[in-house]
């Protein structure tokens, strides 16, 4: 009998002790041998102890080795209540941004792909852009031009030179030998650094004196505005084959209003004010904490109840629900249009790529022409995207080389009159034929975007009011942007219509590129990239001479030209541009959007924020 | 009893091995990879074809992919996971320091669940058709077929964007610096809402199990024997019932672990808690292979884990089942 008893009590103590101890179990059990003994104990820790048990040594957040360096004095803290000795101490008046997607590397040297925006906090570029698109100096002392003889005769020298007195956030100076050894960077840098045009054409960089570098370009580089737009600390770093590893590619030193402190994985990257920032009084500031946060939902309801002060990087459709949170008053909303991104129908010229033989169907000028005004761009722009987006009538919509030109109306009736007198008639179904030949073409753009889907369905049917066929057809990303190498349709020429999102930033010669016939891909040119396959030897030529000065009114005179060349041919249509937005909360002003800076948009200009309650 | 868990655990090395190899080969060989965004046309990061070619080889993807697995195999039973193609931190650091936090959401909800599930489910058979059963088999229902992102998001709406009363991001308040008691309120005001997405479908499921093995064992004749003997109602049922009762709920119980730490990354993502679910999504996203295949070994370890352990408590709990 008592053995019995005792042999129960035993299983039910196992049984309590099991269920208590499955916990410890698994992670003990999966823990691979590897793993450094705190971790393990953080992990006990966090495990064993629910938050409702007394208070805790190891405060809130339970892996950061990183979360030391925030605590450092704060002379401007606003004094706590003597009665509430408890209560919290104000971490000054530090502002939260909330960003989706956590960067690998925060420096924009090195990170080539999205999320290095959040280094536009601690780095500066030289030179940046205003709205309109013109040139400003940043850390430059002026812009480099013909005018102020910073540019040679031949346009192969440039002098670039520093504002004086400037300081990294160490508070050593910024010199000419940071800017030489950045071009070192570029070329032995063991990251693969975010290399620009401007630096892959650099042949020698000579210092002149302390603050001026003239570089001798091996060939003219019109991206000679985009030299050393981001700039290494050269103190910071023992040699210019910088290793993975390096401290300074994550979290790098600055110029900028803010110094990074700590990078807590996964959850936050924590800045503070930079004490030696260049203008006196800036930022207003204290301190910024960036908190990756995936879902836009979530974004928003934070946003509105206080937790969240800005959110980077507003997407087209989040302007929707932001702007009835808005109206709501629960946060401040503002949109501009920033006509950079253009959504097109890109009109294949060739037949499979071979430019040899026009497409029998689009190369036909009363075709294109009678699609753009057959098209109720603003039905589109209102009904599907809600109102979040503006017409544009060219290529190059903004900037210094912005084409002026009147938009197509929506004229249907006009669409008819001009296939009629084409000699395209009404055939079988009301689809229009010429020759033997249907006007049906096939449209791709990428799966999974429904509100492409739905105004996809709308151009569908404009087009069939005066007699078009356009059968949707559309393929996975890869399959349409794959490349040269990766059969993509856009750069084989394997397809009739594509739409899709694409645009120029500040300076129109890259973009423009993209219709010249030098540049479609073939195996000779693999990395070549076209949008149509056009192939006109005027265009190329106008588009080669804006590449060939650094007179930026004889540039602009010559993409004005080439620009008009494709509106009127009417080589792409153009359906809408992106606007852009900010969305950030109450209690935060100041905040101005500039579209050039695709990335960062205002948040470059965050000296300038203000916190207000 | 020793023996046999070394067996199995000796088992679970091959079992893991063929794990691996299925993993590694699916995710590689899926559409797609680390570079195909820098590699794509019009992504405006145009790579010159050595630049992209140095930065493939630093990823070690130049070689063909049998030689990559086994180049991983052999590295992973040194010890090493590979580096992160995002960040370049050892993957393994990188897991294991998300690791704490999920456990914290998860086994914060799974002992909520759990201690919910067994009143609930107790009292829906001790009641049986009564409204209290309804209630409760209802809100089961409820919760299993509710997405867990769907009431992530109504909670937030409710909670967060209208009425303003309950943190949406994160784990703490990062304007304050907390001490003490307050750290610990901030802490639990943060948790409430993704503890309560989770705790509910864990529930709801597990419910079921303790009400219907509950209403099976709550008729047999031991427990009449019981009763007979003398023995408390109050014993009857929590020593005597839910001991049997408990055979089949201990398998849901422990095989919902694995789940739950996978589960976990939708609301790890909706309420930007920096878990290791949230850290598997955004990687899958930009196929950063190394903290992939390092997530899946670990899911797959604490699977085989969850098995071993159910096994083992059925032996504790039942004296027919016995282990050699």
């Amino acid at each position: 009998m008592t053995n019995k008893l005792t042999k129960v009590m035993t299983r039910r103590q196992l049984l309590k002790a099991a269920a208590l101890g499955i916990s410890a179990a698994a992670i003990a059990g999966c823990t691979p041998p590897a793993t450094p003994a705190p971790t393990l104990a953080a992990a006990a820790t966090a495990t064993a102890v629910p938050p409702t048990k007394a208070p805790e040594p190891t405060k809130a957040p339970t892996t950061a080795p990183t979360a030391a360096p925030t605590k450092a004095p704060e002379p401007t803290k606003a004094a706590p209540s003597p009665t509430a000795t408890q209560l919290p101490a104000a971490k000054g008046n530090r502002l939260v941004i909330a960003v989706a997607q956590e960067p690998g590397l925060v420096s924009r040297f090195f990170n080539s792909q999205g999320g290095g925006w959040v280094s536009f906090l601690a780095q500066e570029p030289f030179i940046d852009n205003n709205i309109k698109g013109e040139p400003i100096p940043v850390l430059a002392a002026e812009v480099p031009s013909l005018e102020n003889g910073a540019i040679s005769k031949d346009f192969l020298t440039i002098k670039y030179k520093l504002k004086p007195n400037l300081k990294w956030s160490d508070g050593k100076p910024v010199t000419a030998d940071d800017l030489i050894f950045t071009q070192e960077a570029y070329k032995a840098s063991q990251v693969a650094p975010n290399v620009n045009n401007a630096h892959r054409l650099m042949d020698t960089v000579k210092k002149v004196d302390d603050l001026t570098v003239e570089v001798k370009y091996k060939e003219l580089s019109i991206d000679y505005l985009n030299a050393f737009v981001w700039i290494l600390p050269k103190h910071k770093f023992d040699s210019p084959a910088i290793p993975k590893d390096h401290p300074e590619t994550r979290l790098p030193t600055g110029t900028g209003p803010f110094v990074f402190k700590s990078w807590k994985a996964g959850d936050e990257i924590i800045a503070e004010k930079n004490p030696n920032y260049r203008v006196a009084g800036k930022p207003a500031i204290e301190a910024v904490t960036i908190k990756f946060t995936p879902d836009r939902n979530t974004m928003l309801a934070a946003l509105a109840n206080g937790q969240l002060d800005y959110i980077h990087f507003v997407t087209a459709s989040d302007m929707v629900v932001l702007d009835k949170a808005k109206k709501e008053g629960k946060i401040n909303f503002e949109t501009n249009p920033g006509p950079t991104q253009i959504e097109g129908l890109w009109l294949n010229q060739s037949t499979n790529g071979d430019i040899k033989k026009p497409h029998p169907v689009l190369s036909d000028k009363a075709i294109r022409e009678a699609m753009d005004y057959a098209i109720n761009r603003k039905e589109i722009i209102d009904t599907v995207l809600g109102g979040f987006a503006v017409a544009v009538s060219s290529h190059v919509p903004a900037g210094w080389a912005a084409l002026d030109r009147p938009m197509t109306p929506f004229d249907p009736k006009k669409a008819n009159d001009i296939l009629e007198a084409a000699g395209w008639k009404k055939g079988t179904g009301g689809i229009r034929e010429k020759g033997g030949v249907k006007a049906s073409v096939k449209c791709t753009t990428p799966t999974g975007d429904n509100t492409r889907a739905l105004y996809q369905q709308l151009i569908q049917q404009y087009l069939k009011d005066v007699g078009i066929e356009m059968i949707i057809d559309n393929k996975p990303n890869t399959n349409i942007f794959g490349g040269w190498q990766g059969n993509g349709m856009l750069a084989r020429g394997t397809y009739d219509i594509i739409m899709s999102r694409s645009g120029g930033g500040v300076d129109p010669h890259g973009w423009l590129m993209n219709f010249t016939t030098e540049n479609i891909p073939s195996d000779a040119n693999p990395g070549g990239s076209t949008f149509g396959h056009y192939s006109n030897p005027k265009f190329d030529d106008l588009v080669k001479k804006g590449g060939s000065t650094l007179d930026m009114a004889e540039r602009k005179k010559y993409y004005n030209e080439a620009t008009k060349l494709l509106a009127d041919e009417r080589i792409s249509i153009l359906l809408y541009a992106n606007i852009r937005g900010v969305a950030y909360s109450k209690r935060l002003s100041g905040v101005k959007i500039n579209w050039w800076r695709l990335e960062s948009c205002a948040l470059q200009d965050i000296a300038d924020w203000v916190i207000t309650a | 009893m020793t023996q046999y868990i070394i067996r199995r655990l000796l088992q679970a090395i091959p079992l893991l091995v063929g794990i691996s190899l299925i993993v590694f080969l699916l995710m590689q060989l899926s559409p797609g990879g680390p570079l195909a965004l820098t590699e794509a046309v019009g992504s405006g990061t145009r790579m010159t074809p050595e630049e992209l070619e140095r930065l493939r080889a630093s990823f070690g993807l130049d070689a063909p992919i049998h030689i990559r697995y086994i180049r991983w195999l052999g590295a992973v039973l040194q010890g090493d996971f590979g580096n992160s193609y995002n960040t370049g931190r050892p993957a393994l650091v990188v897991v294991l320091e998300r690791l704490p936090v999920t456990l914290l959401v998860t086994l914060t909800a799974w002992a909520i669940a759990i201690f919910l599930a067994l009143v609930g489910g107790i009292l829906a058979a001790l009641y049986h058709n009564s409204v209290i059963d309804y209630a409760l088999t209802t809100t089961a229902f409820l919760g299993i077929s509710t997405p867990r992102f769907w009431s992530a998001i109504m909670l937030l709406f409710v909670f967060s964007y209208s009425l303003k009363w309950l943190p949406a991001v994160g784990l703490y308040d990062p304007r304050q610096e907390y001490s003490g008691l307050a750290a610990v309120w901030d802490r639990i005001l943060h948790l409430i809402l993704p503890v309560t997405v989770m705790t509910f479908y864990t529930f709801a499921s597990l419910t079921r199990y303790v009400r219907s093995s509950m209403l099976e064992v709550l008729n047999s004749d031991y427990l009449r024997t019981a009763r007979a003997k003398g023995v408390y109602e109050r014993q009857v049922i929590w020593v005597h019932a839910l001991k049997n009762a408990a055979i089949p709920v201990i398998t849901v119980l422990t095989l919902q672990l694995p789940h739950l730490v996978a589960g976990s990354a939708i609301v790890e993502a909706i309420f930007a808690i920096p878990g290791m679910g949230r850290l598997y999504l955004e990687s899958a996203n930009s196929r950063d292979y190394p903290i992939l295949l390092t997530v899946m070994m670990l899911i797959s370890t604490l699977i085989i884990l969850s098995n071993l352990l159910a096994d083992i408590l059925y032996g504790l709990l039942d004296p027919r089942v016995r282990y050699q």
